[in-house]
C-alpha cells in the first residue's frame, strides 16, 4: 500500500472494493472439497449453500447457468469437490465461493488427479502436436491393445473387415479397467514396439470416469509417448477425453472411428485405381496425338520439302555424271584398242615367220645355232634349213669364199 | 504376361505398390516426358493397377491374438471371430 492510502480515510464501499479485487485476483480459480450444508435451491434457479469441514466453513453460490451442467442433485451432507473463484458480496460484507463446477467427492479426486497429470505432462511436452507421428496410408499390420471380449474389439474388427481386409490384425488382450489394467496396456504397447506393426490402436468402449481411469494413468501416457509406432487412442464415446487421447498420435472418438481412421476403404481405393487408369490412358492418348501432329507437321515442313528437292536434284546430277563417265570410258577404251591393233601389226612384221614368208630361210648347225657366217661351216657338215612351211636337212658341199 | 509380373510383385507391400503407382502417374503428367518413356510407364502403371485391384479383391483378413502359454510366454494364435 502506498502512503496516501494509510493516511486517507476510505469509505466502507472503497475498502470492500479493494478487498474484493484482492481476493478475486488471488483466488480466481481454485478447487476445494467439503461437505454441503445449509443448502437452498432457490426459485431463481441459483443454489446457495455452505461447504465445510471440521475446522472451517465457506459460503458458496452456484448460479443457474453453471449448475445446469451438474449431473446430480446436491443434498445436505454430501461430499463434493468444487471449482470456482472467491468473491465478496459487499451488501453483507461476506466473501464467498462462486462455483463454476461441482463433482461428487470421489470423482472430484479423480478429476483433480486428472487435471494435475494433464498439466504436468503438457508442461513436459507430451501433447506437442509437432511430435505426433503420421499414420501409414496403407497399413499392412495393425496392432490392437484392448479387451478381447468387449464391444470395442468387435466393432473394430467389423469395420476393418468391411473396409480393408488387406491388413493383418494382431490383438494384444488386455484388461481395460480396474487394478492391473494399466500395466497390461503398457505391456501391449511395448510388445508392439518389439514386434512392430504399422500402427497401434489402444482403446475401449465408453464408461464412467472411473471406468476410463486406466487411460488417464501416467504409465499409459508415457508408454504411448515413448512408442515408436504411431498410436491411435480410441476410448469411450465422443465426449470422454483421456490423457491417453492427448498423448496419442491420433485420437478417435470411438473404437469404430479408430478403425475407420486407421485403414483406407477398399471401394474408394478401387475407384482411385479406376481413376488412375483413366488418367494414364488419357495422358498417353494426348501424347500420341501430339506425337502424330508433330510427325505430320514435319512431313509438311518446308525443310523436309526442300530436302526432298535437293535429293531429287542430286539424283539428276548423279545420272548425268554417270552418263558422262560411261561415254568417256567407252571413248578411252576404243582409243586404247586402236593403239593396241597398230602395235600388233608392227610386231607381226618383225617376227621370223613374216621374214620366212617373204622367201628367206634359216640355217642352223647340228648344235641348233643359227648360222650367220659361212666360214663357221665345214664341208660335209649337216645343216638344218627351215622354210616358211616345213624344214629339211642338207649337206655342206662347198664353202664359197667370195666375200 | 500379367501372371509373371504379378509374381514379381508378390512380396511387395500394398503401400509400396500404391506409392509406385502414384509416382508413375505423376511422371506421366510431365508434359516433357518422351513418348517412348510414356508408353513404358503407361504399361507399368496398368500392371500395378491390376495387381492392386487383385489384392483388394482377393484380400482375406488374417486376425490373430496373443495368448500366454503355461510358462507365461506370449504366442500368436488365430482368433475365432
Amino acid at each position: 500500500m502506498d502512503s496516501s492510502s494509510e493516511t486517507s480515510i476510505l469509505t466502507v464501499g472503497q475498502l470492500t472494493g479493494r478487498i474484493r479485487s484482492l481476493l478475486e485476483q488471488n483466488f480466481e480459480s481454485v478447487w476445494v472439497q467439503g461437505e454441503i450444508s445449509n443448502l437452498t435451491l432457490h426459485r431463481s434457479g441459483h443454489w446457495y449453500f455452505s461447504i465445510k469441514d471440521q475446522t472451517a466453513q465457506l459460503n458458496t453460490v452456484m448460479f443457474r447457468r453453471q449448475n445446469a451442467a451438474v449431473a446430480f442433485e446436491p443434498t445436505h451432507g454430501m461430499q463434493v469437490t468444487l471449482r470456482g473463484g472467491i468473491s465478496v458480496y459487499p451488501p453483507h460484507g461476506r466473501y464467498q465461493l462462486i462455483v463454476q463446477e461441482m463433482l461428487p467427492a470421489g470423482v472430484g479426486d479423480l478429476h483433480l488427479a486428472f487435471e494435475a497429470l494433464k498439466r504436468k505432462l503438457e508442461a513436459e511436452g507430451l501433447f506437442d502436436p509437432q511430435l505426433k507421428k503420421s499414420l501409414p496410408a496403407y497399413p499392412g499390420r495393425i496392432g490392437i491393445v484392448t479387451s478381447p471380449t468387449g464391444a470395442a474389439i468387435r466393432d473394430m474388427l467389423q469395420v476393418m473387415a468391411r473396409r480393408y481386409p488387406l491388413a493383418d490384425i494382431l490383438l494384444f488382450p488386455a484388461r481395460v479397467q480396474g487394478e492391473g489394467a494399466a500395466q497390461e496396456i503398457v505391456a501391449g504397447i511395448q510388445y508392439f514396439n518389439e514386434n512392430p506393426c504399422d500402427v497401434l490402436i489402444i482403446g475401449r468402449g465408453g464408461g464412467s470416469l472411473e471406468d476410463l481411469w486406466t487411460f488417464n494413468e501416467e504409465s499409459v501416457a508415457r508408454a504411448v509417448f515413448d512408442s515408436r509406432i504411431p498410436v491411435v487412442s480410441a476410448v469411450g464415446h465422443e465426449i470422454d477425453f483421456t490423457i491417453a487421447d492427448m498423448v496419442a498420435d491420433l485420437r478417435a472418438p470411438t473404437p469404430s472411428a479408430a478403425a475407420e481412421l486407421v485403414v483406407p476403404d477398399r471401394n474408394e481405393l478401387l475407384q482411385t485405381l479406376t481413376a488412375a487408369v483413366n488418367m494414364v490412358n488419357t495422358t498417353l492418348r494426348k501424347k500420341l496425338i501430339s506425337g502424330r501432329l508433330r510427325h505430320e507437321a514435319v512431313l509438311n515442313s518446308y525443310g523436309l520439302k526442300r530436302t526432298t528437292l535437293i535429293i531429287q536434284t542430286g539424283s539428276q546430277r548423279l545420272d548425268h555424271i554417270r552418263e558422262r563417265l560411261t561415254t568417256a570410258w567407252q571413248n578411252r577404251l576404243d582409243h586404247l584398242r586402236t593403239r593396241i591393233g597398230n602395235q600388233d601389226d608392227r610386231l607381226r612384221a618383225l617376227s621370223p615367220e613374216a621374214t620366212l614368208s617373204r622367201g628367206y630361210s634359216v640355217v642352223t648347225d647340228p648344235n641348233g645355232t643359227v648360222v650367220q657366217d659361212a666360214a663357221s661351216l665345214h664341208k660335209g657338215e649337216m645343216v638344218d634349213i627351215r622354210l616358211e612351211r616345213g624344214r629339211f636337212s642338207s649337206e655342206v658341199r662347198k664353202i664359197h669364199d667370195d666375200d | 504376361m500379367t501372371m509373371t509380373k504379378s509374381d514379381k510383385f508378390k512380396d511387395t507391400k500394398f503401400e509400396e505398390l500404391m506409392t509406385d503407382l502414384e509416382n508413375i502417374v505423376q511422371k506421366l503428367e510431365d508434359e516433357t516426358l518422351s513418348l517412348d518413356d510414356s508408353m513404358e510407364l503407361h504399361a507399368d502403371a496398368l500392371v500395378l493397377v491390376e495387381i492392386c485391384r487383385q489384392r483388394l479383391n482377393e484380400a482375406d483378413q488374417k486376425i490373430q491374438q496373443l495368448v500366454s502359454d503355461n510358462d507365461g510366454n506370449l504366442e500368436v494364435a488365430d482368433l475365432d471371430s
